[in-house]
């Protein structure tokens, strides 16, 4: 301890220089030591995936669906052997329910941008097209979309997500941290899903629908973000696996 | 001391502090938000969220060097500059800290089907579950003891509350350290499993902890003093003559649980409450300046003969009376009222 009266500081009074260069030392060193820890803190943090929008603007044409949740339904193709189905959403935390009701199984228009994450890719409805019944619907006609293939029960671990944010909406669009945000896009109608996570590979997304294949119920909201395991039923809509399930078959792991 | 109040009084130093204080908020900010994501191994990360990063580990790193002050000051006095102007520095993290806030509300709990206020509170409400408990509620309680602290940082609620009711308060900034602590262990810990995260929010603890602990350790080494039954007062062993120091304080603890400060200056011996009017600072850790025992925190002064500001200062602290025998002096352990004068012990010249 420095006790001469000379180098006692009194806010007031100029700074005696001795201290005044311990000071700027302890200063620097703290800024240093704030700045490296700041650093530090983001060091680890883990690859939140190449999710984003991509693409662009497009168009669409295909049938539609709005059960359980809106989704455009497209024939196979070379890329796609089972057909397509491409989930929809509104801009912001909400669903295209309330856009996509009047035109349920018909053939529309819908226009967009894609959010795509590793393969996986749900369309924002938006610009000039948003939903309309098809302008040109000649390339469908006569196409039935295929009815929901039953693949038997399973039990899954993984992590309940919403879909627009986990495939690139947000980033993080996952974990504890956004579970908050998550339910406010479950809240407005975006689609549940669970990611099902492999060793090196990407992500199995399962879209969650209750027991009947219905829209899920608020009960999902206690399960969002914390790893859990899920008992359901599983099926497939196009290229689209499903899991009905519900809540009391949904566990914490 | 000031006779009226201002919004700041400003000092040199404060202007240089708060300087200081301003210069290393934005260069960690800027630094954070520029240099972070291309530093990163992957960098994937939305700007709005590497925003709400940025702030909420800036306020919580000042948390950590603020709290680590005040314990460092005891530990070693060259620290007390950096206690001067804490109140700026709190009043700092409180902004920082409402910047995190504002970019998660502006960003997780914007664009939804309902009010970004309301959906903070509503959109999470599991409670009893910690794998899903909403941290952000800690975060709102601290970010609430941040703001009452910064709202009554001044000098008028000092002396409107009373010292006592105003550093109760204040010590209210313990609970919200306690609270960021979990608001993170509970929060990112559990999203991120980052081994740097986990060390550094340990590190931030063990940090302040280990200080408050080696401070508090410290002030018992120092024994109460023992009792000297008298019949006209409770006189208590206060200090052998040969161990006080010329111009500087000792400290003496009273069996009423009070502690004195006992001043040498002029070959004269005085003692006062060694709390300072103004934020209870350790009077016995100031120095005589100018004939009058000068506080360490703030440089509020008082006289030793009878713990008067000199005019047109109007703060008073206690007095103690004193006796010597032989080689000490011994002084009595109930307090005389504040300002009242008391003759200081004369030493001989030199002595
Ligand atoms: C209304 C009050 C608050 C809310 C709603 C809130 C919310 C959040 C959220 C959502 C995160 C995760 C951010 C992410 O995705 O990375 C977070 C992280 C964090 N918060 Fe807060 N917080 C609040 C107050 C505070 C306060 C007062 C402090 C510190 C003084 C603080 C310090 C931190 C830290 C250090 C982190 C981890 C790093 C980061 O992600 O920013 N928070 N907070
Ligand atoms: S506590 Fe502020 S001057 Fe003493």
């Amino acid at each position: 301890m420095s006790q001469s009266s000379n180098d006692f500081f009194v806010g007031y009074l100029k700074t005696p220089p001795k201290l005044a260069a311990f000071l700027a030392v302890v200063t620097i060193l703290l800024i240093g030591l704030g700045i490296g820890g700041g650093f530090a803190l983001l060091a680890g943090q883990p690859d939140y995936g190449d999710g984003g929008f991509k693409g662009g603007y497009k168009e669409h044409l295909g049938v539609l669906q709005a059960a359980p949740y809106p989704m455009l339904r497209l024939p196979p193709d070379e890329a796609h052997p089972d057909g397509r189905t491409i989930l929809l959403s509104n801009p912001g935390k909400r669903g295209a329910q309330k856009r996509a009701a009047q035109h349920d199984g018909k053939i529309v228009d819908v226009g967009g941008v894609f959010i795509t994450r590793e393969g996986t890719s749900l369309l924002q409805v938006g610009g000039a097209a948003k939903i309309r019944p098809a302008q040109e619907p000649a390339p469908l006609a006569g196409f039935v979309p295929a009815a929901d293939i039953p693949l038997g029960p399973v039990t899954l671990r993984g992590e309940i997500v919403d879909t627009k944010c986990y495939l690139g909406a947000m980033r993080p669009g996952e974990g504890k941290v956004h579970r908050a945000c998550a339910n406010l896009c479950l809240m407005g109608g975006i689609p549940p899903m669970l990611a099902v996570f492999h060793e090196n590979e990407a992500p199995t997304l399962l879209l969650l629908t209750n027991a009947a294949g219905e829209a899920f119920d608020a009960d999902i909201l206690d399960f969002v973000a914390p790893y859990v395991s899920v008992t359901g039923d599983l099926y497939r809509r196009g290229d689209l696996l499903m899991l009905r399930t519900d809540a009391s078959r949904i566990g914490f792991l | 001391m000031s006779v009226q109040y201002r919004p700041v009084t400003w000092t040199r130093n404060k202007v240089a502090y708060d300087l200081v204080l301003g210069f290393g908020i934005a260069a960690f900010i800027i630094l954070f938000l520029r240099y972070v994501p291309g530093w990163l191994e992957s960098p994937r990360i939305s700007g709005p969220q590497l925003r709400m990063r940025a702030f909420g580990t800036c306020a919580f790193l000042l948390l950590t060097i603020l709290l680590s002050i005040g314990p460092l000051a005891r530990l070693d006095s060259r620290f007390l500059p950096l206690l001067y102007n804490r109140r700026h520095f709190g009043v700092a993290i409180f902004f920082v800290a409402l910047a995190h806030s504002l970019a998660v509300v502006g960003w997780y709990q914007a664009f939804g089907p309902i009010d970004r206020y309301v959906a903070l509170l509503a959109s999470n409400t599991s409670i009893t579950s910690w794998q899903a408990f909403p941290f952000e509620y800690l975060g709102i309680f601290a970010l609430g003891i941040l703001f009452t602290l910064a709202a009554t940082s001044h000098d008028f609620w000092l002396s409107f509350l009373g010292a006592p009711v105003w550093k109760a308060i204040h010590m209210s900034v313990y609970a919200a350290y306690a609270a960021i602590v979990a608001h993170i262990a509970l929060g990112i810990l559990q999203s991120e499993h980052s081994p740097w995260l986990l060390g550094l929010t340990g590190v931030s603890v063990c940090l302040v902890c280990g200080l408050h602990i080696a401070a508090g350790l410290r002030e018992q080494e120092a024994s109460v003093a023992p009792s000297v039954s008298a019949p006209d007062g409770n006189w208590v062993h206060a200090a052998n003559i040969v161990d006080l120091p010329d111009e500087g304080g000792v400290t003496v603890f009273l069996p009423t649980g009070e502690k004195a400060a006992l001043f040498r200056y002029d070959g004269k011996v005085s003692a006062l409450s060694n709390a300072c009017a103004h934020q209870n600072g350790p009077l016995a850790e100031g120095r005589i300046i100018d004939g009058c025992v000068t506080c360490p925190w703030h440089g509020y002064q008082y006289r030793p003969e009878d713990g008067c500001s000199p005019a047109p200062f109007t703060e008073k602290v206690a007095t103690y009376r004193l006796r010597r025998e032989g080689d000490r002096i011994l002084i009595d352990a109930n307090a005389q009222p504040p300002g009242t004068p008391v003759p200081p012990i004369q030493l001989e010249q030199g002595g």
